[in-house]
């Protein structure tokens, strides 16, 4: 059980990173590729 | 402090950018590449005075007058939010005409500097320049530099920031009388008499006309880019980026990250399904996009040399020959070359275009291009299904050539455009590509594909694990078909029975593929993880008991053809402008895809295995429908064109 709840944690963590990513970049309209290149940054 | 950097397009203003802030930005050898204004602070090295600087990055512009969208960026931004200087940047190889943007700047009072740039290029044909002469016509200050190897950049730096303050004063014209174009011309023509001491006769035929006489012949043109490009794609999809992007498929993460992973749960006894949901889902589907991050770093590496080296403007003016047919010019191409990297920027592109019609039909047609996001399905497909062949990559390429004139002849018909543009395009020179500019796109594309797949298609494949993991009273279920995913993916399903697209899996798929196009292919890959022990990627795995070869192809072009991803959706509403335009293009895309997908299947099973396919009744129900659809739009658009002609 232990085990099953740290993993889960850390990958929970990790999730948490993704989407709060994934959700800025489509919200701003920005394919994700673009976001860290700063490609079509927009006024 | 706000340094402004201001020219004409293709003069290097973004070499010069970049090398001032460090940044990445997209440099390319034709005219029209920026069309955003981009900021950046100064990298320390050239942060010589205390108060911090900001460069901007403008669009290149002819004149102040704005024609159009990028330019009219250019003359806004430095009308009104007044940078403390400007660096004018002038083409060195293109002098004259460099200078009659610069005369402009001179009058608005902002203190203005003159880089003159590509010295390099200068010094190499034997040209002299006088700076002083330069200097005390313009009266303004004058520093030679080449961006490109980053010298005299300090000096430049220096200069601009000691002019912070002061005021420009308007240029003296003299003997100048009226202020017209053509009078600034020639007072520019009679300026340089004295300053510049060309060392060769202009009329002379040199080496990048005597190329051309090739490459862009009116015969030979087109099928040596259909050569090239057929080897830049063999050469990624199948050639040494499939070669990288096969091992570490089927070796890193078809076995060795799973197995280590696998075994390291089963060690500290991890809650099962915990297990499978991180190594099917989480990395099976991530690793299955990651494996191919060779094959989009060899195909940017290959593309960025090709665009460098001066041949993708001989394309435009190649393919405007075939454009002016369907009412595009060779202005539509810059977007579609640059949308083979990714859409949003090839669609944000089409504001270098100014007729209104011509701009609504590139946003409309430029997603068609292949972008980097879909070549994982390409290459996916390519390898189970035509093991060891190299054309599946380079006819996605040319059938996309062939949809873009088609789809183009369509809209004409349908809207009745009427386009009489006309297209010039300035031709840089042919030049030895730089490694070092397209190591660092390579590179950069890399970060943003990992990125990306570490983010939203992260995000999407757990989704879709859970969703096959769970039916809708949220217990865990063994057989898949029981799912969430089942449920809602055979909703849609019956939508693609007249592709001859059998299965919820393919429908739920395609559905991902719209967040991104690389999460076809993570999708199937959380989905066969349970049906196969063979990675995804094997020929006579999982994946091929779906679909026949053609119906592959046809799954292919289907998701390919189709509207492309959200955000590139959102970047064609963006540059429309128009809520009924942007919906008339939606629908095209869709029907274009639907069908070129229906017509793939049915032709190629009736042609191939003399037999048709499934789906067959409903597939001529639908095409009768079509017909009939399209016939009545193109009837209604004409006849209200005869009516407007009538009332006129
Ligand atoms: N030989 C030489 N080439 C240069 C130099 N500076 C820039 N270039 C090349 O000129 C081309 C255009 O560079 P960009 O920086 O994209 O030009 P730009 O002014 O930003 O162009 P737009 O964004 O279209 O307005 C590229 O192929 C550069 O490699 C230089 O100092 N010497
Ligand atoms: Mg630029």
């Amino acid at each position: 059980m232990i085990p099953t709840i740290i993993v889960g944690g850390i990958f929970g963590i990790i999730m948490l990173w993704a989407l709060i990513h994934a959700k800025r970049d489509l919200k701003s309209n920005k394919c994700a590729g673009c976001s860290v290149n700063n490609c079509s940054s927009r006024k | 402090m706000k340094i402004a950097l201001a020219g004409n397009p293709n003069s290097g203003k973004t070499t010069l950018f970049n090398a001032l802030t460090g940044k990445t930005e997209y440099v390319g050898n034709w005219a029209g590449v920026t069309v955003d204004k981009k900021v950046a602070a100064i990298k320390n090295k050239y942060q010589i005075v205390n108060e911090p600087i900001d460069i901007v990055d403008l669009p290149g512009a002819y004149s102040i007058s704005p024609y159009t969208g990028e330019e009219a960026i250019t003359s806004d931004f430095v009308l009104e939010s007044k940078p403390d200087v400007i660096i004018n940047i002038v083409d060195g190889a293109n002098i004259s005409r460099s200078l009659f943007f610069t005369t402009q700047l001179l009058e608005l009072g902002i203190p203005v500097v003159v880089a003159l740039n590509k010295a390099d290029i200068i010094t190499k044909r034997g040209d002299i320049v006088n700076g002083h002469e330069l200097e005390k016509a313009l009266g303004c200050k004058v520093v030679t530099i080449t961006a490109t190897t980053e010298k005299g950049l300090d000096d430049l730096v220096k200069t601009a920031a000691h002019l912070v303050g002061t005021k420009q004063e308007p240029l003296n014209f003299n003997d100048l009388d009226g202020n017209n174009d053509v009078a600034r011309q020639t007072w520019i023509n009679t300026i340089l008499e004295k300053s510049l001491n060309k060392k060769h006769n202009a009329s002379r035929v040199n080496f990048s006309d005597r190329i051309d006489m090739v490459v862009a012949h009116k015969w030979f043109g087109l099928p040596i880019f259909f050569l090239i490009m057929w080897g830049v794609y063999a050469f990624s999809i199948e050639g040494l980026g499939g070669f990288l992007s096969g091992y570490l498929n089927d070796v890193v993460f078809g076995e060795v990250i799973p197995d280590a992973l696998n075994g390291f749960f089963e060690g500290v006894g991890v809650n099962p399904l915990m297990q499978a949901l991180i190594v099917d889902g989480a990395v099976g589907g991530v690793g299955a996009v990651i494996g191919f991050l060779p094959l989009i770093m060899v195909l940017f590496f290959c593309l960025s040399l090709l665009e460098d080296s001066g041949y993708m403007s001989r394309v435009a003016v190649i393919m405007d020959r075939y454009f002016k047919k369907i009412g595009l010019s060779g202005k539509s191409i810059i977007p579609m070359i640059v949308g083979s990297g990714c859409a949003i920027p090839g669609v944000m592109a089409t504001r270098t275009i100014e007729n209104e019609n011509e701009k609504r039909m590139t946003t409309i047609l430029t997603p068609f291009v292949p972008c980097g996001a879909k070549l994982p399905i390409i290459a996916l497909f390519s390898v189970v299904f035509f093991p060891n062949t190299s054309w599946v990559g380079p006819s996605i390429y040319i059938i996309a050539i062939g949809v873009i004139i088609i789809g183009g002849l369509l809209l004409k018909k349908l809207f009745v455009w009427d386009n009489t543009s006309f297209f010039i395009m300035e031709l840089p020179e042919y030049k030895l590509p730089s490694i070092k500019n397209a190591i660092i796109q390579m590179f950069d594309k890399a970060k943003g594909f990992i990125y990306k797949a570490t983010t939203i298609i992260l995000v999407m494949n757990t989704l879709v694990w859970f969703m096959q993991a769970f039916n809708w009273k949220l217990q865990a279920t063994e057989i898949q078909s029981e799912s969430i995913l089942a449920s809602v993916g055979s909703v849609i399903a019956p939508l693609l029975i007249p592709l001859g697209f059998v299965g919820w899996q393919l429908a739920a798929a395609s559905i991902t593929g719209f967040i991104a196009k690389e999460n076809v292919v993570a999708t199937f890959a959380v989905l066969f993880a349970m049906a196969s022990e063979e990675a995804l990627h094997v020929p006579g795995g999982a994946l091929s008991q779906m679909f026949t070869p053609v119906t592959a192809y046809a799954f292919l072009a289907f998701n390919l053809f189709t509207p492309p991803c959200f955000a590139a959706i959102g970047a064609m509403n963006a540059e429309m402008d128009s809520k009924k335009w942007f919906f008339r293009g939606l629908a095209f895309q869709l029907s274009v895809g639907y069908i070129l997908a229906l017509l793939i299947t049915h032709i190629g099973t009736l042609i191939i295995y003399g037999e048709t396919a499934e789906g067959f009744v409903p597939a001529i129900f639908v095409l009768i429908a079509y017909a009939v659809g399209v016939t009545f739009l193109i009837k209604r658009a004409n006849h209200s064109k005869t009516a407007l002609v009538a009332t006129e």
